[in-house]
């Protein structure tokens, strides 16, 4: 889930930043191509009106009157000249074009000496009446010699007069050099001055919000540049201008203000003229563009959270779905390696963790089952044979092998239970088979089978133990005292007696393939049987063998022989009397 | 030839050359440069200067003076380019080529504007009552050049392309003589000028 996130995160934050630089571009060629067309009107119109002017000045009239030095018959004839300027094909394009009606009415003109030097004049048509802007101009043109050598007939400058409302206007002037057109000397110059209305100031503040101005000598000319924006404007500009000064030079910086940044273009505007450098500005403020694309943003994340947290959730639940079977199961599998077969895990889907689980249960049902057959199994069986009959190691057939025999029933039986009822019988059996059965196996012995009150124990069957015979012997004298020890507390008082025969015997899983028992056969075990048979209560009665085998560790003695059905001849037999104190 | 009533002699002779004109050729050549004009530009007078002669002279009425001059337009140039004449002659302006012409001046001495008119109208004329040096131009024609030299003295002569002068009938006594080549070039010369004798300066 992590790694979703990561790359969800690093994908949505690859977008943002390349919709950023997108944004930034796109705003940028907008700006720049308004800039641009606004420039191109600015330029087209002042070519038209430099055409203009050359052609003023290479006017007849205006040569000859410059020629005699007359400033009176110079500025009557200029000003009859400059009329066909008022009137031009280009304003009505411009109202075609649908701009600012930029009025061509000159509105001031002077020409200069040869030296360069202003011819002044009171002519009141010339314009630049109050005292004050002609001073200025007058100042401004006193070294215009060097223009005046300039290879370039034709500079545009700008200069920046109060008018006649005392307002300060920026103007744009045209100055052409008048030369005789014979000789080519350098007769004077005309300057003709318009006044920058706006460079379409207005508009592009409307349509595209950027602000714009004229920046000459140090001063800022706009009217829609805020004032709070021309100080900074003006601190970043005049290095920036230092660096860049030459025609047709451009470039831009950024300022702050109220900590909203602002960029700042600005681009040389009468390149390769001889009068100082002037530029127009176009300032706009990044405030909007980084609204707009703080909102953006903010869309785009917030939609990626939302998508992100949504894919979280579902990858939590889907996960879930998972985790808790899982778990379950894995829950279930301990158990049933500890040995809880009962368990069972419920199914909470049909897919294919629901199949596992199902599995699981039918799994652990069957674990539960065979491990009931197995205990049923021990109990019908010897817990030994049954560990043999399970792992495949007993079948049918046999071997022979030499084993002790020990037979063990109840004296008087039939009398003693004759007049008890049958679940008495079986509790009093039970009783008394529990105890002599542990005894068995405590000293090695398998229990063979009971019949009625008979127990048949085999020492050396299926596995030889270390001392089988000793060992018989030693359970025949326990499982007297046990008897005994048993009827102190038991309400039954019984009596047992032991046969115990030794030799050799086949032994064996007896029967049919479908059901066996493991038994031992053989004249052997007739014999155990019948010696128990004659045996008094709490007597052990033992063969020739197990005498042999035994004596080392018990003392027995001799009884009369024995006639027992089924065997020939005498049968000699013994009695323990007591195991041998060890010596050794 | 004597006039009645004059103590002095007017037999002095003044001759010479002078040398700085533009030579000839520069200027204007003959193509077609004004779009819509059928007439051709010819070449202009050849440059010349006039020598005159100032100073305290007696009789300023010269028997010499002639009354009515003309400064023609043709082939798109004025001739002559250079005109010297006495304070108060008449100056008629007849158009000879087949186009218009509008000739002016904005010279203080004189000046004047003859408005367009034709070959066939009746030549427009001027009178100079001021000495100085008229400038003129014609509005259609904007490299047509004219120079009218309206003197006080009545003893000037025009040189010839080269320079050459001779003036003659001229009085006696200590003069100063002067050669305009063009407006901002007039040469000065002193002179004695000796009853029968030719005196020859050059410029």
């Amino acid at each position: 889930m992590f790694i979703v996130v990561g790359v969800t995160g690093s994908s949505l934050f690859i977008a943002l930043k390349k919709f950023e630089e997108q944004y930034q571009d796109r705003m940028r060629e907008s700006l720049e191509s308004q800039i641009s067309y606004f420039q191109g009107l600015q330029t087209a119109r002042l070519e038209q009106i430099k055409t203009k002017c050359l052609e003023l000045a290479g006017s007849v009239r205006i040569l000859a009157a410059l020629q005699e030095g007359d400033e009176e018959i110079l500025y009557e004839t200029a000003f009859d000249e400059l009329r066909s300027i008022q009137d031009t094909p280009l304003r009505r394009a411009q109202k075609v074009l649908n701009q600012e009606s930029i009025p061509l009415k000159a509105a001031f003109f002077r020409f200069l000496d040869a030296r360069g030097n202003p011819i002044p004049t009171r002519n009141p048509r010339a314009g630049l009446h109050r005292a004050k802007a002609r001073q200025m101009f007058e100042s401004q043109f006193s070294s215009l010699a060097q223009v005046m050598k300039s290879p370039s007939p034709q500079h545009v400058g700008y200069i920046a007069p109060e008018n006649d409302e005392g307002i300060v206007l920026l103007h744009e002037m045209v100055f052409t050099r008048i030369e005789d057109p014979e000789t080519h000397e350098s007769l004077g110059a005309l300057i003709v001055a318009f006044p920058v209305t706006n460079f379409g100031e207005r508009t592009m503040k409307q349509t595209s919000q950027l602000m714009s101005g004229i920046f000459m000598e140090g001063q800022l000319y706009s009217r829609t540049i805020p004032k709070e924006l021309v100080e900074p404007i003006l601190q970043q500009l005049g290095p920036q201008v230092k660096q860049h000064h030459h025609p047709g030079a451009e470039g831009e910086f950024e300022i702050h203000s109220r900590k909203v940044p602002f960029t700042v273009l600005f681009r040389n505007i009468n390149e390769n003229s001889a009068f100082p450098p002037t530029y127009q500005l176009c300032v706009y403020s990044q405030a909007e563009v980084l609204r707009n694309q703080r909102k953006l943003t903010l869309l785009i994340a917030g939609l990626g959270g939302l998508g992100l947290a949504g894919a979280a959730v579902f990858g939590w639940i889907l996960s879930h779905g998972l985790y808790v079977p899982i778990s379950e199961l894995v829950k279930g599998t301990r158990e049933v390696q500890k040995g809880n077969y009962g368990i069972s895990i419920p199914v909470r889907s049909h897919d294919e963790i629901g199949h596992l689980t199902s599995s699981f249960n039918e799994m652990t049902r069957d674990l539960a089952l065979k491990e009931k057959y197995r205990s049923i199994l021990d109990k019908v069986s010897d817990r030994e044979v049954a560990l043999q009959l399970v792992s495949g190691n007993l079948s049918l057939g046999g071997e022979v092998k030499e084993v002790s025999i020990l037979f063990c029933d109840i004296r008087g039986f039939t009398p003693l239970t004759q007049n008890m009822g049958a679940e008495e019988v079986i509790q009093l059996l039970n009783e008394h088979m529990t105890a002599l059965t542990r005894v068995v196996y405590a000293h090695g012995g398998i229990v063979d089978k009971f019949v009625g009150d008979l127990i048949m124990a085999v020492f050396g069957a299926p596995k030889r133990g270390t001392n089988d015979t000793e060992n018989a012997v030693r359970c025949g004298l326990a499982l007297i005292s046990t008897r005994e020890e048993l009827n102190q507390r038991s309400r039954y008082q019984i009596r047992v007696g032991v046969g115990i025969s030794t030799g050799s015997v086949l032994a064996g899983c007896m029967g049919s393939e479908d059901r066996l028992n493991y038994t031992v056969l053989g004249e052997r075990v007739n014999l155990g049987s019948r010696l128990c048979g004659q045996a008094r209560p709490g007597e052990i009665l033992i063969d020739e063998t197990t005498y042999e085998r035994a004596s080392n560790m018990a003392h027995a003695e001799p009884v009369p022989d024995l006639q027992l059905k089924g065997i020939e001849g005498p049968v000699r037999a013994y009695k323990i009397l007591a195991i041998k104190n060890s010596t050794a | 030839m004597a006039i009645p009533g004059s103590e002095l002699h007017s037999q002095c002779t003044l001759t010479g050359k002078v040398s700085g004109l533009k030579p000839a050729g520069a200027g204007v050549k003959p193509v077609q440069r004004y779009p819509g004009e059928k007439v051709l530009a010819g070449l202009p007078e050849k440059p010349a200067a006039v020598v005159y002669l100032e100073g305290d002279l007696p009789n300023m009425e010269s028997t010499n003076r002639v009354l009515r001059v003309e400064m023609t337009q043709r082939d798109l140039q004025f001739h002559p380019g250079l005109l010297p004449i006495q304070v108060g002659t008449t100056v008629e302006f007849p158009n000879l080529d087949d186009t218009y012409h509008n000739v002016f001046s904005y010279s203080k001495p004189k000046r004047f504007d003859l408005g367009r008119y034709r070959k066939d109208e009746k030549p427009a004329s001027q009178t100079f009552d001021k000495p100085g040096v008229v400038k003129l131009f014609c509005e259609i024609h904007e490299h047509m050049r004219g120079t009218i030299l309206v003197l006080e003295t009545p003893y000037f002569q025009k040189t010839d392309p080269e320079g050459h002068f001779r003036l003659e009938n001229l009085p006696a006594g200590k003069f100063k003589a002067r050669a305009f080549i063009d407006e901002k070039t007039i040469l000065e010369k002193e002179v004695e000028l000796v009853d029968g004798k030719v005196t020859e300066i050059n410029f």
